[in-house]
């Protein structure tokens, strides 16, 4: 008799290069497909083909947002995958190693987990080739997970159809052996399968495609860029659409001309971006020191993996909180903004492009390489949500009446700090625009007080910020509390888990999740602050990034605790509610 | 027809007296008037140092950005606006050395704006320091006993980066000089202009009398032909790059033609208009590749 689980996890290991990826994104879309919620985590080397890896697949009914530690099947190409990860599995579950590399289940015993020896490689050799392996791995899983495989019959046809019809068939009779070899091992046996789906298929697609999807539907029409780990899926994805979007898409020669581009773009009056990660962000500081002088709008992507220098490539980590803040020479005014989800990165990648024309500058936007590279399912995106504000920036019929004798005014002293804007093109909008201090019309100016003018100018316009985006994701109640947590970017689903079992027992728990960085919105986070009685902030990285803006910016420090990871790798759920414990 | 009066703007310009940029000031301001170009389509974006500071002495859409970065910025705002004119402007430690890297792969790149770099040998703003271009010998603050490195052969350079449109001419020779502009515009694709302009105060040894002595203008050579790539290279190396006029042109498309060829976009209007959400079905369709 099987059992069914509405939340369950999927995971398989091996060596990098043995169709691991392709075998867990089949199976994933297929999933996603028939309406199931997937969070994907994929634990990588920085190389093409070699080095341990393994791929996770939470499979659950509804919208998960976090790997769960437990893991009901693993399915173990060689004997490494069942030392590191044999633990992880629960009473009950299985582990399914290849009969080839003959398994040692010995450290396993004694869990109450099912471990089977299966002719993977046999099996694989006798439909075709070696290179079927994954295919009779997902014909295992599919049948172990007692979900229907004429879906997956269907999938592989979309994937392999390309490559003709030998290929197709012969991956599709590897499947259907791996599927039948584990029917008839669990003909009498115990085991758990997945529940019926319950909503409508979502989409499947890792955060880098939601970004680039945002940034389009944004109206952003030139991307330049340099290739980088985790962030190149963005501009290849954008390369890719040129066609259909109608933008250009330019990889530079390096991170300083990507920015440089991006910003002319930015000046020219197109919704402009680039996309890097922490060394190419380092390259860009002297730029963005000059996106802020000049007033110009652009948006600069920069993913996070593991620093510093050329660090842990492969690897999450938010190390680059004070990179993002500070990097660049001089007082220089810009905005970081963060996504705390895939779906985030979708929604507020364009309030990103709408803050960067509204407050005319720099906005850095910071997912992280865990979001950026691994797959969830969200709800199809909603362009009709999106709307494209571009502040002040004026059209040339409106410039006539407004004509100044000789320059326009585009650095003009305003309540706000932000002045009315022109674009080159424009008649009767001419300026000047230059990295020196400058007078209204952009004319190079040393003149102590217009210094002090135009300085005040650039910052005043940050006071807006906060109100005008979404500073941070909230939820909890209004009351006092006793514990304040607070994270940043993807700890949101670690966090938001673990508040769901602290509250079930009985503590009153607030969870902050903070997307606005830069400026700090301190106005907004002050009234959560006073109402509780600790305060808990997790750090993915060494010195406590985050926790040092609320050291900065708050009140009370001596009510805030800091928590840092610096593994490579997201909190878990028992590691939040762990740590928290040990405040309370 | 335009004059240049109408591109001059109130600010004068902090060279020094004497100096060789004053002589590319006005080439340029009789290029584009000679041309008619609208004074809200031109762009002129600079750089860092002396040179670069020309991007506020044109009365047009003026931007002096960063050392060595204006070629990157000039390609994006090209590529944002094709309707513009883009002039970009340099010295020879901007384009040369911290440039560098951009301006071999703007060439190679083939965007079609012009580039025009003050070429003094020295570094001026900083009073004083060898440049890439400096000659073996010379003498300067960071070169006390006299630069031993070997001054950069730009012009072959270029060529060999893949430049559609090389020229050289001397900051005195304005109407010339106004002329290759002229060129240089006109051309499809990145157009680069050398411009010798002496610098009066840091380098006496590449002065006006140097060069008034040392350049062969291209129009002597008999049967010089700009498009033979061989004589090109072969006449550069002779006259160890001291020769003035049209050097090199390719006919190739632009970078901006083969976007719109390659990728099939149907170019209706430039990128600055078309700030707007994508077409409903392309999203929906770029939507259900995930579904």
């Amino acid at each position: 008799m099987v059992k069914t689980k509405a939340d369950m996890v999927w995971k398989m290991g091996g060596e990098q290069g043995e169709g691991i990826d392709s075998c867990g994104d089949i199976l994933g879309s297929i999933l996603a497909k028939m309406g199931y919620s997937l969070y994907t985590e994929r634990l990588f080397a920085s190389r093409i083909k070699g080095g341990h890896t393994t791929l996770s697949l939470r499979i659950a009914l509804e919208s998960v947002h976090v790997m769960r530690e437990e893991v009901d099947i693993l399915l173990a190409l060689d004997q490494k995958t069942i030392c590191l990860h044999g633990k992880e599995v629960c009473r009950g579950g299985y582990v399914i190693c290849d009969a080839k590399v003959t398994p040692d289940f010995s450290s396993l015993k004694g869990l109450g987990i099912h471990t089977l020896a299966l002719p993977i490689t046999e099996i694989a050799l006798k439909e075709g080739s070696l290179l079927m392996r994954n295919m009779v791995a997902l014909g295992m899983s599919v049948a172990l997970l007692s979900i229907p495989c004429e879906p997956f019959f269907a999938g592989i046809e979309e994937r392999y159809g390309k490559k003709g019809k030998a290929i197709v068939s012969q991956n599709k009779k590897a499947f259907d052996a791996g599927y039948a070899a584990m029917q008839q091992e669990l003909a009498s046996r115990s085991y758990v399968g997945l529940q019926n789906p319950v909503h409508e298929p979502h989409m499947f697609l890792l955060g880098n495609h939601a970004t680039s999807l945002g940034a389009m539907a944004a109206g952003a029409k030139f991307m330049a860029s340099y290739p980088i780990t985790p962030a190149s899926e963005v501009m290849e994805y954008m390369i890719k659409h040129m066609q259909d979007t109608g933008s250009v898409v330019v990889q530079a020669e390096d991170e300083i001309s990507s920015c440089m581009m991006a910003m002319g773009a930015g000046y020219g009056g197109v919704r402009a971006f680039t996309c890097t990660s922490g060394p190419g962000l380092s390259l860009m500081a002297e730029s963005l020191s000059m996106a802020s002088m000049a007033e110009i709008p652009v948006v600069i992507i920069n993913v996070q993996r593991s620093g510093p220098s050329t660090g842990m490539a492969t690897k999450v980590e938010h190390s680059d909180i004070q990179a993002a803040c500070y990097n660049a020479h001089g007082d220089y005014a810009n905005i970081v903004y963060v996504p705390i989800s895939i779906e985030d990165s979708f929604y507020q990648v364009q309030v990103a492009f709408n803050m960067a024309e509204v407050f005319q500058t720099p906005v850095i936007f910071m997912p992280d390489l865990q979001q950026g590279l691994n797959k969830q399912t969200v709800p199809k995106f909603d362009v009709g949500r999106i709307v494209i504000e571009r502040g002040k920036l004026l059209e040339e019929t409106e410039l006539e009446p407004l004509h100044q004798p000789e320059y326009f005014t585009r650095f003009s002293m305003q309540e706000d700090g932000i002045s009315w804007r022109t674009v080159p093109g424009m008649r009767h909008g001419l300026f000047l625009s230059t990295g020196l201090e400058h007078n209204e019309e952009g004319k190079p100016a040393e003149d102590p007080m217009m210094h002090v003018k135009q300085m005040d100018k650039r910052f005043k316009k940050l006071e807006g910020v906060a109100e005008y985006c979404e500073p941070f994701w909230f939820e909890g109640e209004d009351a006092n509390c006793d514990i304040l947590l607070v994270g940043m970017g993807s700890t949101w689903g670690a966090i938001r888990e673990a508040s769901a079992h602290l509250r079930k027992d009985g503590f009153k728990v607030n969870h902050i999740q903070l997307r606005l960085i830069k400026p700090f919105p301190k106005k907004q986070i002050l009234p959560y602050f006073k109402k509780t009685k600790r305060v808990v902030i997790f750090d993915l990285n060494k010195t406590g990034q985050l926790k040092q803006l609320f050291d900065v910016h708050m009140p009370n420090k001596r009510k805030i605790k800091g928590i840092c990871k610096y593994e490579g790798t997201p909190y878990t759920v028992k590691e939040v509610v762990a740590s928290v414990k040990e405040v309370l | 027809m335009a004059t240049a009066s109408e591109y001059r703007n109130e600010v004068r310009p902090n060279w020094c007296p004497g100096c060789g940029h004053y002589g590319v000031h006005a080439a340029i301001l009789d290029a584009v008037a000679q041309k008619a170009i609208p004074k809200e389509n031109l762009a002129i974006v600079s750089g860092i140092g002396c040179s670069s500071r020309i991007g506020g002495y044109v009365y047009a859409y003026g931007s002096h950005t960063t050392h060595g970065r204006s070629l990157p910025y000039a390609q994006g705002l090209k590529l944002a606006n094709e309707n513009l004119e883009v002039i970009c402007c340099s010295g020879d430690g901007d384009a040369y050395a911290i440039g560098m890297g951009h301006t071999m792969h703007a060439m190679k790149r083939n965007v079609n704006l012009t580039y025009i770099v003050m070429d003094n040998h020295v570094y001026g703003l900083t009073k004083g320091q060898t440049s890439p271009r400096s000659d073996v010998g010379f003498v300067t603050k960071t070169s006390p006993f006299g630069s031993f490195e070997s001054p950069l052969p730009i012009c072959e350079t270029a060529i060999a980066a893949g430049a559609t449109f090389v020229a050289q001419e001397y900051s005195v020779n304005r109407e010339k000089l106004a002329n290759l502009i002229v060129l240089a515009m006109e051309h499809e694709g990145f157009s680069f202009i050398n411009v010798f302009s002496p610098c009066v105060t840091y380098n006496k040894q590449n002065g006006y009398e140097y060069f008034k002595n040392a350049l062969t203008d291209l129009g002597r050579i008999p049967e010089y032909d700009p498009t033979n790539r061989l004589q090109v290279m072969q006449t550069l190396m002779e006259y160890d790059g001291l020769v003035t006029g049209l050097i090199y042109k390719q006919e190739k498309a632009s970078f901006d033609a083969m976007i719109k060829e390659v990728y099939k976009q149907k170019a209706e209007s430039p990128l600055v208009h078309r700030v707007e959400k994508p077409d409903l079905d392309v999203f929906d369709k770029l939507c259900q590749d995930f579904m």
